[in-house]
């Protein structure tokens, strides 16, 4: 396997694209691979959920109630005699797509304004981050509680509240990025040639802050898992018939003498689920990270 | 064509939270005028404010006072879709050519994008363009396709320049275009530099520190020392007959490779850095260092006089 960073300018060899170059060195890395392709495997069996899972995850059975893991039901069975491994099928759905909104709506609230900080300085710059220091001063928890309070319990209000809880990372990620990438010399070259702001901001800023985004994504994406799982846990998220792997926890606590295997395999679930979504944003930050220089 | 009058740029530093801000004076009363295809060096240490003269000729810093006129056009007085229009007449090329290429495009995008964002040209017409700027500048149609990351200092260089040189414009403002590299590419970056003024007829503003080079590519040469031009002149007579303390000896630093000559260019050794240009020294700012200085030096700002053998220089002893 060739190195390109360790190729100097005098034996420039044919040029991969950025593209396969990153999937080179993103490939590269096993245990990021293995990350992601649980994450993949999990997400497909989410969606494939209806024709795969044995049972109706909603089909109550009085006569199996707290089974263990057994051939007929591989995670066993809840109180009301439901099939575990059904339920958390479908529940991954839930707790993926939650993970999703959280991430989207962090996104949405932090990215812009970071870049416009980033870009603008000053008194917006000000603004901007003394704002987002107000909203970080705030315990998590009660923030999150509060909003749902606010909203009312649902899963998507408390996506809401996790993607605002996670926002000002974001905002702040984008806008040192962007501050820094705003005083590279290329910005000033690209100035000097006769560059609207605009195309600036649009070919030159962006292409070059976006990379460590995508590594805080992942990584956000696992943190949004485990917060939708702490207020499910509480009751805050998901209501029922709906369950999410975190809910599945919640409600599994009560009966943790009589069937312990019930907390286990949904805890399980969400405890890989967040080390595979680390795993893939640690490889990807190896993977994004400049090119060694290389001096002629 | 250019003509630089009392030019000044000014900095506020310190975060002003804590400490007052102060201001300092990157660049004071510059005067030059350079000609169309001519050379004209402008040299100094660090700190002189010559990497600042540079942007502030092309725009990136406003000027504080003074102005820049081209053919005739004040600059300074530009701003927005006018600035953009008369941009083309005058490019830079950058120190440090690892950071004035943008590392997410390819080398075919960022020798068009000057031809791109003023229309010039678009399509296969733009990649013969591109293509044609590329074998001028020593290139070839097969580094198209890579990234700047994949280039030695040397050829990245020669992408600025193909990049600058895109829009045909009259001036090149060349910051210091070769210091980051090795002697040999320098070499080859100045006989091509040379090349392309002789087929092209540009002027270039020539920033840089070395002696070597700017006695080898100048035509006239101006003398910077915190912030101010302390003398200017032909090449020749610089190198020949300087007549400021502080260029001979910034001249008697320079080795020669002949014992003899060397010992007999010895100068007083200058003492002592250059002083902060936040803090300025009074009169002659050289006053602190100047083997020559009088009482005078202290007291006031020499004033630019011309000299018979071509130049001019502010000095109020001007030894022999």
């Amino acid at each position: 396997m060739t190195d390109t960073s360790e190729m100097t300018g005098a034996v420039v060899q044919a040029s991969p694209s950025a593209l396969r170059r990153f999937l080179r060195r993103f490939a590269r890395q096993r245990l990021a691979l293995a990350g992601l392709a649980f994450v993949v495997l999990l997400t497909l069996a989410a969606l494939a959920a209806p024709w795969i899972a044995p049972y109706d995850p909603l089909a109550i059975n009085l006569e199996i109630v707290l089974q263990g893991p057994s051939a007929s039901h591989w995670f066993g069975t809840d109180e009301l005699g439901r099939d575990v491994f059904s339920r958390m099928l479908f529940a991954a759905r839930v707790s993926l797509l939650a993970a999703l909104q959280a991430v989207v709506i962090a996104l949405l609230i932090g990215v812009p304004p970071g870049l416009i900080a980033g870009l603008a300085g000053g008194y917006i710059d000000n603004f901007t981050m003394r704002a987002t220091d107000a909203l970080m001063a705030f315990p998590p928890l009660i923030l999150a509680v509060a909003i749902i309070a606010v909203l009312g319990p649902s899963l998507t209000n408390a996506m809401i509240a996790v993607g605002i809880l996670l926002s000002p990372t974001f905002l702040r990620l984008m806008r040192a990025t962007t501050m820094s990438v705003a005083s590279e010399t290329y910005v000033e070259a690209a100035r000097s040639i006769g560059c609207t702001e605009s195309w600036i901001i649009t070919r030159h800023v962006l292409p070059n802050v976006v990379s460590p985004l995508f590594v805080q994504i992942s990584v956000f994406a696992g943190v949004a898992m485990l917060a939708e799982a702490g207020l499910s846990f509480l009751g805050l998220g998901t209501q029922p018939p709906d369950s999410s792997w975190g809910a599945m926890v919640g409600r599994a606590i009560r009966y943790i003498d009589h069937a312990p295997s019930l907390i286990v395999f949904p805890g399980l679930a969400i405890a890989f689920t967040v080390l595979a979504l680390y795993t893939i944003g640690d490889g990807l930050r190896d993977a994004l990270g400049r090119e060694v220089r290389t001096e002629s | 064509m250019l003509e630089v009058r009392n030019l000044a740029i000014n900095f506020k530093v310190g975060s002003g939270l804590l400490t007052r801000k102060r201001l300092l004076k990157a660049v004071q009363q510059m005067d030059f005028t350079v000609a169309a295809g001519e050379t004209f060096a402008v040299v100094g240490e660090s700190g002189s404010g010559k990497s600042t003269l540079a942007r502030a000729v092309v725009r990136l810093v406003q000027p504080a006072n003074g102005s820049v006129h081209l053919d005739g056009e004040d600059l300074t007085a530009l701003s927005g879709a006018r600035l953009r229009r008369v941009r083309p007449n005058l490019q830079m090329v950058f120190q440090d050519p690892y950071a004035s290429l943008d590392p997410s495009k390819l080398i075919r995008d960022i020798v068009a994008e000057p031809l791109a964002v003023h229309g010039r040209a678009q399509g296969a017409e733009l990649e013969t363009e591109v293509l044609r700027l590329l074998r001028l500048v020593g290139l070839d149609a097969h580094h198209m396709a890579r990234y700047p990351h994949e280039f030695s200092g040397g050829q990245r260089q020669r992408v600025a320049i193909a990049r600058a040189i895109a829009l045909r414009p009259k001036l090149l403002v060349l910051d210091e275009a070769v210091s980051a590299l090795d002697v040999s590419t320098q070499n080859q970056i100045l006989n091509l530099l040379e090349d392309l003024q002789r087929e092209f007829g540009m002027a270039y503003l020539f920033i840089s520190h070395d002696l070597g080079v700017v006695r080898h590519i100048a035509d006239r040469v101006a003398v910077t020392y915190l912030g101010r031009i302390v003398e200017q002149g032909p090449t020749k007579r610089i190198f020949e007959a300087p007549a400021h303390p502080y260029t001979r000896a910034l001249l008697a630093a320079v080795p020669v490779p002949d014992p003899k000559r060397q010992r007999a260019n010895r100068e007083p050794p200058l003492s002592g850095e250059i002083p902060s240009p936040l803090d300025p020294p009074s009169g002659c700012a050289f006053h602190g260092r100047c083997p020559f200085a009088q009482p005078v030096c202290r007291e006031q700002i020499p004033v630019h006089e011309q000299l018979a053998n071509g130049g001019s220089v502010a000095c109020h002893v001007r030894p022999k």
